[in-house]
């Protein structure tokens, strides 16, 4: 029967259209998604590393290497955050590679109650990934490597102080196998992520047609957009000074809420450059969206402290609503225009309904 | 007309109908179907629409609802948020304005469905116990502002859509067997143990009546949707969680204390439906049910009499559907801001001219104001 329904498929003529679609889908895995989680991997792979050689001798040098690493690392997840089609959506692995936003407090809480059992087995990494996803990846790490006093302490010769090190040991290997495990499986082998997509015009166990790779990544791209302006601006902005939330800034103990954003910009515009521009012929829209990238990115660079400061600041304030308002433009220019103009269907209730 | 039409529409978007004008019987507006959408820039509402599908009155609404709950014998309505959400939006649907808005408990969360009594006088919703993992019914009075009053057990993870049956005391739900928390967004925990179910309760006590399962190889068929026809016979509609190369059965009618059955589409038209519908309604007579199936851009009909396939017909992102009041007549909505009216008798598709905004896009469910036929759909 499966090989009737394939001859069959054989037999129907293969459009341009369809033929295009899967390319530009490979372009995006080829230049943008497999070369995103392949830094991913070697950048936390990197952070592994760091953390081994800090805790055989938990001295100052050895945490501002963690810590440059840490940074390394999170830039490469920030760059290739919107992603969320293929390896990363099993598992849970976007949680557990950074459980953010933490509206309940949860890092905190597992990360509290890890930290008083201070038991070792905890931290084998079977049971350590099956335990809570709250502890396992950034915003607890950045909980350990960036407390609010200072830190070389805390990792002092003594029983928490080893404890704290095998912890940040073990989320530090998790990031590195959860990263390297999704780049595999993205490229390796005949039933990898990048094999589905190349398949996906005759229908396969993931995808429908080709067209709905497309559709996901618009989707991917729109969502990542909403999640920068409503989460990662609006939410901590609040409505007035009075109401602002520095704390629920994204990684504001690292101070680097604002490079997120930066590099969050940077992934949307390869995404859509490699998966929607390079296709559209039709340049008034290109332009339109690189200008207001381009206005993005330069109210982005003015802001010059740190966004949970910035939200109580009335001059940064209005720099900050004025991000927002050009991301929001953006996120029009693509769904309003983008998505329109190459007919991809953003199915409302086909792709979103519940 | 068209000048009536525009005195209607700005009175009813503005809420500020004259005194002399409001209850005139003449001139009132004919509103036949609610539904919520959103518009291109993701903006949601809640629209008022009358039979033709023209727009009577369209309120912005902060946050993504689902379906509405008519009331049986008062101009008012509910939107309820769709999942996670936790606001319960009133409307007075008579002047098309907004009435207080109202949240649920913050460790409870909305699916997205409620029911009114047949009296109007209290408010059913299922919602989410995350912390308890656990699915509720939230008992509200509607006449003390939606006070919660009660609640109890679904009997199951992931209650989704309830309905009432003709005795007006038996609650009949779905289960739709999925764990979600809101600390992980609307992600799925428990594919490999799903277990969904149809459940019948006594909406006064909460008391279990009956419970039925599908068999072991579809545990991960979710029960999502539900329509009472003719006999109190219910129609699921199922969303499948497993490979998309299984083709398990989407629809299935049960009668209380009977075995369930499950219906048996054409081949190519079950693989059409890509594994998962959206909506399910009965039409005015009961005899009928239309079940969409937006994925793959169909809505099929199905006789409640003995299960029997009547037909299909296609429409893009097609998802809303509502009896008309004639039997037979469906009224029918898609995300691409389509607006339809079909009769099964003659296969009779007709587009909705005015309602053709293609920034209307209306989402999953669309309900019609006659009251029975609301209860049931």
């Amino acid at each position: 029967m499966k090989k009737l329904s394939l001859l069959m498929l054989c037999l129907l003529p293969t459009t341009h259209v369809v033929a295009d679609e899967t390319r530009f889908n490979l372009m995006t895995v080829d230049n943008f998604i497999i070369p995103g989680y392949r830094s991913m991997a070697e950048s936390t792979n990197a952070l592994h590393q760091a953390a081994e050689i800090f805790c055989r001798q938990p001295d100052e040098s050895g945490l501002s290497m963690l810590h440059s690493r840490f940074h390394t690392a999170m830039d490469s997840w920030q760059r290739i955050q919107a992603i969320q089609i293929g390896p990363i959506e099993k598992r849970m692995r976007t949680f557990r590679i950074q459980f953010w936003p933490d509206k309940r407090r949860s890092v905190n809480r597992h990360l509290t109650s890890l930290l008083d059992k201070a038991e070792p087995a905890l931290l084998e990494q079977q049971r350590f990934t099956n335990g809570s996803v709250a502890v396992q990846g950034f915003s607890a790490l950045e909980r350990l490597l960036f407390p609010l006093g200072t830190v070389a302490g805390q990792f002092s010769a003594s029983p928490e102080g080893d404890f704290r090190c095998r912890l940040v040991e073990s989320i530090t290997e998790n990031l590195s196998i959860i990263s390297s495990s999704i780049l595999d499986e993205w490229q390796t082998g005949k039933s990898s992520h990048r094999q589905l997509i190349a398949t996906a015009a005759q229908g396969n166990a993931r995808y429908n047609d080709s067209s709905e790779v497309s559709a996901r990544l618009l989707n991917n791209l729109f969502t990542q957009l909403e999640r920068i302006i409503e989460q990662k601006i609006r939410r901590p902005l609040g409505k007035d000074e009075k109401h602002s939330r520095g704390k629920r800034a994204e990684s504001w103990r690292s101070g680097r809420s604002l490079r997120n954003i930066t590099l969050n910009l940077e992934g949307i515009e390869q995404l859509n450059q490699h998966a929607f521009l390079s296709r559209l012929s039709h340049p008034e829209i290109t332009t339109s969206i690189h200008h207001t990238m381009a206005e993005s990115k330069a109210i982005l660079s003015k802001i010059e402290i740190p966004l949970n400061g910035a939200v109580a600041d009335p001059t940064t304030r209005k720099q900050l609503v004025l991000l927002a308002e050009s991301i929001e433009l953006l996120k029009h220019q693509v769904i309003g225009k983008l998505a329109a103009e190459l007919d991809i269907p953003i199915g409302f209730n086909s792709l979103d309904g519940d | 007309m068209r000048r009536r039409d525009l005195l209607i529409r700005v009175a009813g978007l503005a809420g500020m109908m004259p005194i002399g004008l409001s209850a005139s019987t003449t001139n009132k507006p004919a509103l036949g179907y609610l539904s919520v959408r959103a518009d291109i820039h993701r903006r949601y509402y809640v629209s008022g629409i009358d039979h033709q599908g023209k727009i009577i009155f369209d309120l912005p609404l902060h946050g993504r609802g689902h379906s509405i709950a008519v009331h049986p014998n008062q101009h008012e309505a509910v939107v309820i948020a769709r999942r996670p959400g936790r606001y319960l939006q009133p409307i007075d649907i008579q002047n098309g304005r907004l009435l207080n808005p109202i949240e649920c408990w913050e460790d409870r969360h909305l699916y997205g469905h409620g029911i009114y009594s047949p009296d109007g006088s209290r408010f059913y919703t299922t919602e989410n116990d995350f912390d308890g993992n656990r699915g509720v019914i939230v008992v509200r009075d509607v006449n003390d502002n939606y006070r919660r009053i009660d609640e109890f057990e679904s009997h199951g993870i992931g209650p989704h859509e309830l309905c009432l049956l003709s005795d007006q005391e038996t609650l009949v739900v779905a289960n739709g067997g999925i764990q979600t928390h809101p600390d992980f967004g609307r992600t799925p925990l428990n594919l490999a143990h799903m277990s969904p179910s149809l459940v019948y309760l006594n909406r006064h006590s909460g008391e279990l009546i009956e419970k039925r399962k599908l068999q072991k190889s579809l545990h991960k068929n979710s029960i999502r949707h539900l329509a009472v026809g003719i006999d109190d016979t219910v129609c699921f509609a199922m969303q499948y969680q497993g490979p998309r190369t299984d083709r398990p059965p989407l629809i299935g009618v049960h009668r209380h204390g009977e075995k369930i059955c499950l219906t048996s589409a054409p081949r190519d038209i079950l693989a059409a439906m890509q594994n998962y519908c959206g909506s399910v309604c009965a039409d005015s007579s009961g005899q009928a049910f239309a079940v969409s199936s937006p994925r793959g851009g169909l809505i099929t009909f199905w006789a409640a009499k003995n299960a029997k396939y009547l037909g299909t017909i296609e429409i893009v992102d097609g998802c809303g559907i509502a009896p008309c009041a004639s039997p037979g007549e469906f009224f029918l909505s898609s995300g691409t801001g389509g607006l339809y009216r079909y009769r099964i008798s003659d296969s009779r598709l007709e587009r909705l001219q005015p309602g053709n905004h293609a920034s209307h896009l209306w989402d999953n469910h669309i309900s019609h104001l006659n009251q029975r036929s609301a209860q049931a759909c």
